[in-house]
């Protein structure tokens, strides 16, 4: 879920609706794509939708994703506040959660630069519950 | 034209939607929005979408803070009326220029009006009032342009504002 070019590199697959290389397809049918407990770990930047629920079957025992985003992004601050839907089946890693992270680099569905404080990224990383 | 609480639901995501103008007034804020996202907990329709118009009234400012990349601009609205206020996060800006910000309004309610003619579409489908990397142009600049500006508000919009209203851009 690296929106259309995804920046992580060989051994990453990229998941997203406007996905030209990877995978292109909505959330919701993740699982069609990959098996129970096939994933060992996740990266989403900037989440578009609700989306814990879709992943959880795909994850591994212990598997962990990475979400980034900013406040103003009702996804990312569900997950952050712990309100997310599908939230239960996850724990917060701890010590995991950053902010003032530099929004260079990331932009919105429309391809410009997200908008706000240069630094006002966050970061924190779930863990799937045993 | 439709009026909706969303103090509590949080049912608006301003994420991804256009705005050009702040209007502020009688402690009041409204922001006239395109392409604005509804959750799927939204009233209208209970699922993912996005409206082509709509207004986003923040009621009983208790102050607001911008931050752009080249800093932030804070309002204090000296109502300490206020005992108990929501805390909420937009972002602002993003037409025809990309110094947006993101802010943070303290306020007694949030007020979403949508026009008994707006679209609403699936966010697959967004209405974009400027090309943009990913998305071309489907909002003509003129149609835009007079949605922005401050003698199209609405009257329920408008009241809210009273008879001196103050307007904010960031260019």
């Amino acid at each position: 879920m690296g929106g259309a070019e995804s920046k992580m590199g060989k051994g990453w697959i990229n998941y997203d609706l406007k996905a030209p290389k990877g995978i292109k397809d909505d959330i919701a049918n993740f699982s069609k794509h990959f098996g129970a407990a096939s994933v060992s770990e996740m990266v989403v930047n900037n989440p578009r939708a609700s989306f814990l629920a879709h992943i959880t079957e795909a994850l591994k025992k212990d598997g962990t994703v990475t979400i980034r985003g900013q406040i103003a992004n009702r996804y990312f601050k569900e997950i952050w506040n712990g309100t997310a839907k599908g939230m239960e089946n996850f724990e917060v890693v701890p010590g995991s959660k950053k902010t003032g992270l530099s929004i260079e680099g990331h932009t919105n569905s429309n391809g410009t630069q997200l908008r706000g404080d240069a630094n006002s990224l966050n970061e924190i990383i779930l863990k799937k519950k045993t | 034209m439709r009026q909706y609480d969303a103090s509590i639901l949080e049912f608006v995501d301003t994420y991804e939607a256009y705005s050009n103008s702040i209007f502020i007034g009688q402690n009041h804020v409204a922001i006239p929005y395109i392409n604005i996202g509804l959750m799927s907990n939204n009233p209208i329709n209970n699922q993912q979408s996005v409206v082509d118009y709509s207004y986003y009234v923040f009621k009983e400012v208790v102050s607001m803070h911008l931050n752009t990349r080249n800093g932030t601009l804070s309002f204090d609205f000296n109502n300490n009326t206020q005992e108990d206020y929501i805390t909420e996060h937009i972002i602002f800006g993003g037409y025809q220029n990309d110094n947006g910000a993101e802010a943070i309004v303290k306020c007694e309610a949030l007020i979403f009006f949508i026009p008994l003619t707006a679209k609403v579409e699936s966010p697959r489908h967004p209405f974009v009032p400027m090309n943009t990397p990913n998305f071309k142009q489907n909002i003509s600049t003129e149609s835009a342009d007079a949605f922005f500006r401050i003698d199209q508000l609405p009257l329920e919009v408008r009241s809210f504002l009273g008879a001196c209203v103050h307007t904010l851009n960031l260019k």
